[in-house]
């Protein structure tokens, strides 16, 4: 069986900084022809879209603020059990 | 030796205060896993602030999808159209089928897969196969490195769904460079979810979408999903180009290599892919007895990592190391708490009762928490789980904590209730052993009706410790590593 050790930790470290410091990878713009636009219907893909794209993941990062709400009702239900507990006890 | 005759009365006392001591330090183990567990699930609302999005960019590589494949042939057609309609650029999508030596119809449907879609559906094959998924894997990598054309590695189940939306959403984190590999929300897919496909709804929903995000706020991941895991080009030649074979849970080991090489792992909850599950439980034990020996391997092939920060900030940290063994170790800790309370009980049943009865609340607390946290998470999957929810301990331990929360309500709390009380006590570590029978009862003549039954009444929870107790055994016995594959008839609800 492997040790399962890829690279020594101080090399791992200096991967690490390395990246960081890279740029953001970039992949070249969609070019959609007339003809594919057309038999989308002519409706731009979100994927042919760049701030449709960026549009999404805002989206996303927004919703993920429902985990706020999920929190509280959590609290809410222990508080219930805690509180009819005490009732009955 | 009057004094002696004297002194014995204190020695006993002071051996009986030590059998106290290490009775309650007993119990004390036992809450281990529930603090762990709450400490997770306490990390999960911090992802709305604390998550990956604004570090993503509109990044749509060539990927390339490697999806193993035996004996797959009902269900390859529908996943290879599925990918082929992604909501993702056509010329930068390929799909690489590695078919296992299949002995059914996979050749030929795989041929007419490549004619309907041709330069962007490969079919490769082994004519020696059965020797498990992560040599398929390596078989498909070793041709896809071979071309400069691919820029990430989509590796999936032949089974699985995919939304459509959900690769270019696991993309826009590989635009980081820091970045290595993404992972996905699995849900169970089954169009008839009913008993163990329910179970296994609620067990993905918190260990997926629950657990996973806690895993991203904490900056350490446990395991990229099998059947979703997105690597750029880089990290898998960082991490030697081919899948871990020397263990059953090659998935996890791409994914400590993956962040020991100094590379990030990401979930992405809002990519969802639906998988077909085991609708058995005889299939389901198979299946996770594999995860549960690949992950007593990995704790001792990662031996150097644990709670050892030098080594790796996250895998390497206290929160991890205690994530990872409170799960390793919970049959252990259920052991000990039984034996405590038994223990304590014999010694002295007042005290044994204060310990329970103080400590009661806490566990159940903090399992009402997290299952109300687990449905908030996909309300969705979660409204239609929620029993399973709740009788993921089982019947009978439900039984026992809502008596152990509200004595007034249950009728068996008055009058002489020591059998009662050694039953509640002790159920705690037997239903382990219960849970095996059920597995047993499941292949009896009249199994079928009775051990889904057995199931609730036992309860899905205690199951899992049952297999990783079968898994304890099956590796200290160096029992021969079989792949045993999980039997799929294309039921997923798209």
């Amino acid at each position: 069986m492997s040790k399962g050790r890829t690279t020594n930790d101080r090399a791992a470290a200096a991967v690490a900084a390395g990246l960081a410091s890279r740029p953001y990878r970039i992949s070249p713009p969609v070019v959609l022809t007339a003809v594919e636009l057309a038999a989308r219907g002519g409706v731009l893909p979100v994927w042919a879209d760049p701030m449709a794209l960026a549009d999404e993941t805002e989206a996303d990062r927004l919703r993920e603020r429902r985990l706020y709400a999920g929190l509280a009702s959590a609290i809410a239900v222990v508080v219930l059990l805690w509180t009819v507990r005490a009732l009955i006890m | 030796m009057n004094d002696v005759l004297a002194a014995a009365p204190d020695l006993a006392g002071i051996g009986r205060d030590v059998l106290v001591g290490i009775f309650l330090l007993f119990v004390g183990f036992g809450a281990i896993p529930v603090l762990a567990g709450l400490a997770q699930f306490l990390l999960i609302p911090v992802h709305a602030v604390r998550n990956h999005y604004r570090e993503t960019g509109p990044y749509l590589p060539n990927v390339a999808v490697l999806v193993p494949a035996w004996n797959e042939a009902a269900v390859l057609t529908a996943s290879v159209e599925r990918l082929m309609a992604l909501e993702y650029p056509p010329d930068r999508l390929r799909v690489y089928v590695v078919d296992d030596a299949s002995t059914d119809e996979t050749p030929a449907v795989m041929a007419g897969l490549g004619d309907r879609f041709p330069g962007r559906v490969v079919h490769l094959r082994r004519e020696k196969g059965g020797e498990g998924k992560a040599h398929t894997l390596n078989h498909g990598l070793r041709e896809i490195l071979a071309d400069d054309w691919m820029e990430a590695l989509l590796i999936m189940d032949a089974d699985v769904i995919y939304a459509s939306d959900s690769l270019r959403k696991m993309t826009r984190h590989l635009a980081d460079p820091t970045v290595g590999a993404v992972t996905a929300y699995i849900r169970e897919g089954s169009e008839d979810a009913h008993g163990i496909t329910r179970f296994i709804g609620f067990d993905y929903l918190a260990a997926q979408a629950a657990s996973r995000r806690a895993q991203n706020v904490a900056g350490a991941m446990a395991c990229l999903a099998g059947g979703a895991q997105l690597h750029t080009r880089e990290n898998l030649e960082a991490i030697g180009g081919q899948i871990d074979t020397s263990s059953l849970a090659e998935d996890t080991v791409t994914t400590f290599r993956t962040q020991l090489a100094g590379r990030r792992v990401v979930f992405e909850p809002h990519a969802r892919v639906l998988a077909e599950e085991p609708a058995g439980i005889d299939a389901l034990w198979k299946q996770r007895l594999r995860w549960a020996r690949g992950n007593v391997q990995i704790t001792s092939m990662y031996r150097h990592l644990w709670f050892r920060k030098s080594v790796h900030p996250g895998l390497g940290g206290f929160f991890f190391g205690v994530f990872w063994f409170a799960i390793l170790l919970l049959p252990l800790a259920m052991l000990l708490t039984s034996i405590g309370l038994v223990g304590l009980y014999l010694l002295d049943s007042d005290l044994a009762a204060s310990v329970f009865g103080a400590a009661v609340f806490v566990p159940v607390a903090t399992f009402v928490f997290m299952i109300t946290m687990t449905i908030s998470v996909d309300p969705r999957v979660g409204l239609k789980v929620w029993k399973e929810a709740l009788l993921f301990p089982g019947a009978i331990s439900f039984a026992v904590l809502v008596g152990a929360t509200f004595p007034p309500l249950v009728p068996w709390g008055a009058g002489d209730h020591s059998g009662w009380t050694l039953f509640v006590y002790s159920w705690l570590v037997l239903c382990v052993p219960m849970a095996f029978l059920v597995r047993k009862l499941e292949l009896t003549r009249w199994g079928r009706r009775l051990a889904p039954i057995g199931l609730y009444l036992v309860g899905f929870g205690p199951l899992m410790c049952a297999i990783t107790v079968d898994a304890y055994v099956k590796e200290f016995r160096g029992a021969a590593m079989t792949w045993d594959k999980t039997e799929k008839t294309g039921r997923v609800m798209a």
